[in-house]
Order: C-alpha cells, then structure tokens, then sequence
C-alpha cells in the first residue's frame, strides 16, 4: 500500500491563514497530529479528504496526485475514509445501513457478513446492528462511524479528535476499542488529530502542530525524550517551563541547581516533567526552592499539584502519590531528580 | 421569488400613492373607518389574549399534568384545525344569533384559531428541561408561580410566535365575520370590492389593512427583543415531570370538555342537523365530487409548488448564512403578513394590467396560494435543513457517492419529513382558504370552500352543508400529520 505524501500547503480563510506551508509524509500505520484546537488540524483533514481545496500546495497517495499539478480528484474518487469530530451517523439509516453505505450496491444488498464483521472490528454487538444512532451512546456512535469508514476498505483513513467529544471515562475504553480496530487492519495510512497529549501510544508517528505549521514530526519516544522546541515539551510531556543559567553539565535556576542532559551555557529554558520533581513538607525552611501549592488535582492513585516557585513567579507541575499530598496553601520545598533537558533561551 | 413575494405590498402602496392625497384622507377620516378601525382593534386583542389563554393552558394540562389519556386529548383538541372558521361560524350562527356580536365574535374567532397556540406550545413544553421547574422549586416558588416565573417566560417564544399567527389570520379573516355580522377592514375591503370592482376605496383600506399587520409584526420583535432562550449546559434531557392535579382534575377536564364542545361539537351538531332536516338539503352527488377534486386538486398542485419554492429559500437561509441569505428570507414574512384579500387584489389588478391573457387562469391562483403560503413552507422546510448538516454529506462523499447520490441517499431522506409536513401544512390552508379563491378562481372553477359559501351567504344552509362537511373530511389527514409533528419534534 501507498504512504500519502503532504508537500507545502497552504489554506487561508480571509486574511486569516490556517496552514502555513505544511509538509507531512503519512507512512502505513497511525500518524497522530497533535495540536491545541484552532491550530488547523481540522482543515489540513478535510483538504486531504477533499472537501476543501488548498491555496497552493499539493497531497499525493503514492503516485497519484489528489490535489496538486494543477488538477483536484473530487472528494467521492478519493477512497479516503472520513470520521469527523461528532461521529456524524446518518440519523435515517440504522446501524446496519450505516456502515453498509460505502459498499457497492451488490455488496449492500448482501452485506451482513461485512456489518458483522466490522461490528466485531470494533467490538460492539452483532444485535447493535438494527439500532438507531439516536438510541447509541457517544462512544458506540464514533465506533460505529470508524466501522463505517473502514468497510469499503479505504487507502487511508482520517479521524478528526475522536474522543474530544466522549467523557473521561469512555475516552478511556473507546481509545483502546478504536486503537485496535486500526491496528488490526494497518495495512493503509492512518491520520489521527487530538488536542491533547493523550493517546501517544496510539501512533506510530505523532506531529506536533501549532499555529498552521508542525514543530516536530517523530516517534513518540522520540518525541518525549527529546521535544524539538519548548513548546513540544510543554505539549506532549506536560513539561514545566523554567529559567535557568546553564553552565555545562549542569544549571541554576529557581528549584537549585539540576543536571542537564546536554552540556550547554548560557540562559536557557528548562523543560521539567512533573514525574521528575520531588515534593517534601517545607517545614520552617526556607530557601530558593520553596514554593507555595496552588491547586492539587487527583488522578485515582496519584496527584497533580501546581506549586508558584521563586520571585518570578515560574509554575511547575509534581506528581506525587496520594497519600501524600499536600494541602493547598501549604510551603513545599521541591527537588528535581534526574537529567533535565534544556533549550537555548529565546527559542520557542 | 422574494420579488413575487414583496409584489402585493409594492402594488398596495403604489396603488395607494395614485390617490390625490386630499380625497385619500376625505375618505380616510370618515366615521365609518373610524368604527371599522376600532372593530378590528378589539377583535385583534381579545381574540389574540382568548386563543393564547386556551392554547396556553390546554398545552399545560396536556403535557404538563398528569391528565388521564393525554395522546386522546392532544389529537381532540388538535381537531379543529379541520374545522375553518367560517364554517365555524355559520355552525355557531345557524343555532343561535346571539353571536353576532362583539363578545360572540371573539369567542367564534377564538374557538377556530386557538390551535395555531396550542401547536407550538406542545412542542415547546415538550422541549423544555423540566429540571428548570425543580430548580424553581427547590427556591420556593409554588407550581403556580414556578409555572408564571420560569414555564411561561421559557416557552413565549412559541406563545408569542402563534399568537402573531393568531393575530394576522384574524386581521385577514373573512367569512366568519361576515357570518357574525361583524364588520372589520377586511370584510369592507370586500364590500367595496364587489360594488365599485377595485376602486380607490378598497385599496385605501388595504393600505390600512398592511399597516394593521406591520404594526403587528413589529409588536411580536419588540416583545420577542434579544432574548435568547437556549438550554444551559449539557446533560440528558429528563422525560417531563407530570403535576398531578389532585382535586382539581374534574374541574380540568371540564374545561377542556367545555373548550371542545364549543370549538368542535357546535359546528358538527350544527351541520348534522341541517343536513337531516335542512328544507334545502341536497346532495348533489356530481356537484360535489367536482368541487372535491378541484379542492384535492388545487391543494396538491398549490402545496407542491409551495413547498418547492421554500426549498432553495431555506437552503440558503440555512447553508449561507450572509446577508443576501436572509435578506431573501425575511422578505417572504411580510407577505405571510398580508390578507388574501390584499395579495389576490393586487394579482387580479396586475394580471388585468400586465397580462390580461393571465386573469382568473390557474396560473395566477396558484401563484396567489404560493405567495401566501410560502413562509409556512418554509418556516418547516427550514427547520429541517437544520438536522441535516452539511457534515453528513462530507461523509457520504468520503465514502464516494457523487454529488447526485448524496442527494439521493442522504440529503433528500432527511429533507423529506419537512417536505410532507411543509405541504401538508399548505394544502390544508389551501383547501380552506376563501377569500383569495373567491377573487382569482378561474371562472367555472368552484372549490368546496367557494361552494359551501355561495350558499350559506344565501342562507341555504342545508345545501351548504355537504360541503363543509366534504371540507373537514379532507383536512383529517393533513390535521393528523400536523398533531403528530407537534410530538415528534420536540424528542
């Protein structure tokens, strides 16, 4: 199978530019476009499903150009799966049609091998076939939109933010559901948008966007242990973001003096993951690396706890386990544990 | 077509605009206009405040309470939609002469229109998140004031909506009235009508009619203002709590006994009788099977191309949100707005100008029931378009249908509730519509309505009749849909 290729493009709506001259290689597997809403995930998809025409630029499948060289294939020639944001089940038709309406029409008629099939995919009950959407919950409705997509076997598949509509607790479970379903056929490109930092371990490759263009196209891991930019770091692991003055192998900053991964010198920018930093009572001591709690957050069995640190007011992120968590208001003195990495002061 | 739609105001006004300006206000300041002025004031007010009361109220105690058989209730007091107010009329006049009067104008008027309230008010209550009634409860506030303090305000978009329909049908009616011996503007612009055949007069007083019916319009936005009535935050919608009315259930049900017997049982009592005993009584079997298929006929063709016009209205209303968009839009209301009377005036004098070859043709009739049946078309169409949004069709072309078989398989399927309801919608307003047929109906063209009128306004009530009832039994199905689309809606 073909991987699809995306070569500078770029979309405009008013004076309002959305994509910024985007370039992406979408290999076979699952590629995960990271990015805050309002970034242009969302209309670089529908560019490349063919529902918007791009201003310059081009996307090609293999050898074929859909878009580029001067000439559009239409949106229903393209065989590029779609699942928008809401799902968007076809409310007239019950589940059964829904997922047999990209079959041909032989197919459609005699289809019930392929729904039960593709039901299965996606792990919902054969008897869910003669339901209605409006009698599906949110995460059996994007399910049954994923099996949709994926019965007329497409060249590639999209989905745009599929669990940003589910509650906590189904994103949980629909991710997972969903995760399997696309590898158990990974024999295509498969895009996938989030606006958050979940579900790294769904791709294979994850892009990180903002802004209309991507910061860093990589592996996960790769991506987790060494962010191109500050902001990726921000983004994908949650990162902290710290002055310090860096002299080689290690550097001083508000939270004392922490090792650095890469020798550097000079003012840089610290990314300090919240796994890295230790929170300890205070007591009466006082010092540089003590900080007041702001707001703790519990996950089940552990914590987040935002601490204000130092005189200029720098925000970092701990986890701590739950049986420990300090109260709001309370002085903690923080350590970091562990290599920290850092980027030159004035990239961003 | 927002041009065809905007024709019989501009003719009105044109028209109106030939008079030297001394003799309109000669005629203008007579008397007679006076007393014609305030006929319609009065009728206006007391028939809109006695439909919203009945509407209102019989919509509470069918959705709200815990009323027993309420499906039973609903598709009673949806029934006299069937029933046109002239025929209404003539039941209630045929039995007691005591309605011709003001108060018996109002009651008549009333008993005809109040479901034009109640409708909407179902669909409404149906809508609205009984939780905001717990809350009320919850601060303190008695059901009867919750119901003053957070039911009423939450609903009167709907109230307010039907009662501006209540209104206009009101300033436009004709045949009831003129059974009521009540004189208005619209029944003098007839008389003057049939005297003098367009004359200065009947267009002065159309002119005065159209101002009734701006002011009216203008009224419903001022009242309406900004307010913005969407539901708060997310969260399942939990099926209506029911009152439960305890002592007050006899009294309950007696009043919506009360409300049907008058709207419903009067007029069919009435009929009945004249056609048992009526010393005129025939039933003329071929005279009536072609006034029902002219009426059939000019139902289907006039709701079709009705419903057909609303389409690319409402597409672009809803699909092109730009000013364009709803400039078209909003020009089609104020035709709604107008009477029968007014529009078929002005397309009998400008296809007696324009294109004389034109005049009394069903062209023009049909046209006439589309200008003023439009906006209904619409208003359902439009309410569709917004179910199917243009995601769905993103998605049916992903999975490679062509433009014409997304419209086949997806956009069509959706739009199609709304298309039969829009042209249920039209084709009963048109079966019974009167005053515009009586003027555009080409010659030898009789509809039932026509029919029936000729003679009742003759007083051969037993041979008018047959027709009313012929009339009623048309309207069953399209009433049936409309009550089953008042519930539907609202899930």
């Amino acid at each position: 199978m073909s991987e699809l290729r995306i070569t500078g493009l770029t979309k405009s709506y008013g004076a309002t530019r959305v994509l910024n001259g985007v370039d992406l290689t979408v290999p076979v597997g699952i590629t995960s476009v990271l990015g805050s809403s309002g970034c242009g995930k969302t209309t670089l998809l529908r560019i490349i499903a063919g529902f918007l025409d791009p201003d310059a630029g081009s996307v090609r499948l293999g050898t074929r150009a859909l878009v580029g060289d001067g000439r559009t294939v239409p949106a229903h020639e393209r065989h590029i799966g779609y699942v928008p944001q809401e799902g968007a089940l076809f409310p007239h038709l019950d589940v059964r049609a829904n997922i047999a309406f990209g079959l041909p029409r032989r197919e459609r008629r005699s289809g019930k091998a392929k729904v039960e099939e593709m039901l299965e995919l996606v792990e919902l009950p054969a008897a869910a076939a003669s339901r209605f959407p409006h009698e599906l919950s949110g995460g059996q409705q994007q399910r049954v939109a994923l099996a949709r997509a994926l019965a007329s076997d497409p060249a590639v598949v999209l989905l745009d933010e599929p669990f940003s509509s589910l509650d906590a607790s189904l994103r949980e479970d629909t991710g997972r559901a969903v995760a399997r379903a696309l590898r158990a056929r990974n024999a295509t490109p498969r895009l996938v948008t989030h606006d958050q930092g979940e579900a790294l371990s769904l791709a294979d490759q994850v892009a990180v966007m903002a802004a209309g263009r991507f910061l860093q196209v990589a592996t996960p891991d790769e991506l987790y242990l060494s962010p191109a930019t500050p902001g990726v770091a921000a983004f994908v692991g949650n990162a902290a973001l710290v002055q310090a003055d860096a002299t080689g192998d290690t550097a001083t900053s508000t939270l004392g003096v922490v090792r650095l991964r890469t020798p550097m010198t000079g003012p840089v920018l610290l990314a300090i993951r919240p796994e890295q930093v230790q929170v300890r009572p205070a007591g009466d001591q006082s010092g540089p690396e003590v900080g007041e709690v702001l707001e703790v957050s519990y996950f089940g069995h552990d914590a987040t706890v935002r601490t204000s640190v130092g005189d200029r007011g720098a925000v970092v992120t701990a986890r701590v386990p739950a049986d420990v968590v300090p109260a709001v208001g309370s002085r903690v003195s923080l350590t970091v544990s562990g290599s920290v990495i850092a980027f030159p002061a004035g990239l961003t | 077509m927002a041009g065809l739609s905007l024709m019989p105001l501009g003719f009105v006004i044109f028209s109106s605009a030939q008079v030297p300006p001394g003799e309109a206000i000669d005629f203008l300041v007579r008397p007679r206009i006076g007393e014609l002025l305030w006929n319609t004031t009065r009728l206006l007010v007391g028939g809109v405040l006695l439909s919203a009361a009945i509407g209102v109220g019989s919509a509470w105690l069918v959705v709200r309470t815990d009323l027993p058989k309420p499906g039973l209730w609903h598709g009673l007091l949806c029934a006299p939609l069937a029933v046109p107010a002239f025929v209404n009329g003539f039941g209630w006049v045929s039995m007691t002469h005591a309605v011709q009067s003001f108060p018996g104008a109002v009651l008549v008027v009333s008993l005809s229109y109040y479901p034009l309230v109640y409708l909407p008010a179902v669909a409404a209550l149906r809508r609205l998140d009984s939780s905001v009634e717990d809350v009320a409860a919850g601060l303190g506030h008695r059901p009867v004031s919750a119901f003053f303090r957070v039911v009423l305000p939450a609903i009167s978009p709907a109230v307010l909506g039907g009662s501006l329909l209540v209104g206009l049908h009101l300033l436009g009616e004709y045949g009831a009235l003129q059974l009521l011996n009540y004189p208005t503007l619209t029944t003098a612009i007839l008389a003057q009508y049939a005297s003098t055949f367009n004359g200065p007069a009947a267009t002065l007083l159309a002119l005065v009619l159209v101002a009734f019916c701006l002011v009216l319009l203008g009224l419903e936005l001022l009242v309406r203002g900004r307010r913005r009535h969407a539901r708060v935050g997310a969260g399942v919608t939990r099926s209506p709590m029911r009152h439960r009315l305890g002592r007050l259930r006899l009294p309950s049900v007696g009043a919506l006994m009360l409300v049907l017997v008058l709207a419903l049982g009067i007029p069919v009592l009435s009929l009945t009788r004249w056609m048992v005993r009526g010393s005129s009584t025939r039933f003329p079997a071929g005279d009536l099977w072609a006034s029902a298929t002219s009426t059939l006929g000019l139902a289907v063709l006039g709701g079709a191309l009705a419903t057909a016009a609303a389409v690319p209205v409402a597409w672009l209303a809803v699909r092109h949100r730009r000013p364009l968009g709803t400039l078209v839009e909003r020009s089609i209301y104020p035709a709604n707005a107008l009477p029968g009377i007014v529009v078929a005036l002005a397309l009998v004098t400008i296809s007696i100008r324009v294109v004389p070859a034109l005049y009394q043709t069903l062209p023009v009739l049909l046209l006439g029931y589309a200008i003023l049946f439009l906006p209904r078309a619409v208003v359902s169409v439009r309410s569709t378009f917004e179910l199917a949004p243009p995601v769905l069709e993103d998605v049916a072309r992903s999975l490679g249908c062509s433009g014409r078989q997304v419209a086949r398989r997806v956009t069509l399927p959706l739009l199609l509730p709304g298309l039969t309801s829009g042209m249920a919608l039209v084709s009963l307003a048109i079966s019974t519509e009167l005053t515009a047929t009586l003027l555009l109906a080409p010659t030898g063209v009789s509809t039932l309505a026509t029919d029936f009128w000729q003679r009742a306004a003759s007083v051969a009530y037993g041979a008018a009749a047959p027709y009313a009832v012929l009339m009623i039994l048309l309207s069953v199905p399209a009433t049936v849909l409309l009550a089953r689309a008042a519930t539907r809606e609202a899930r």
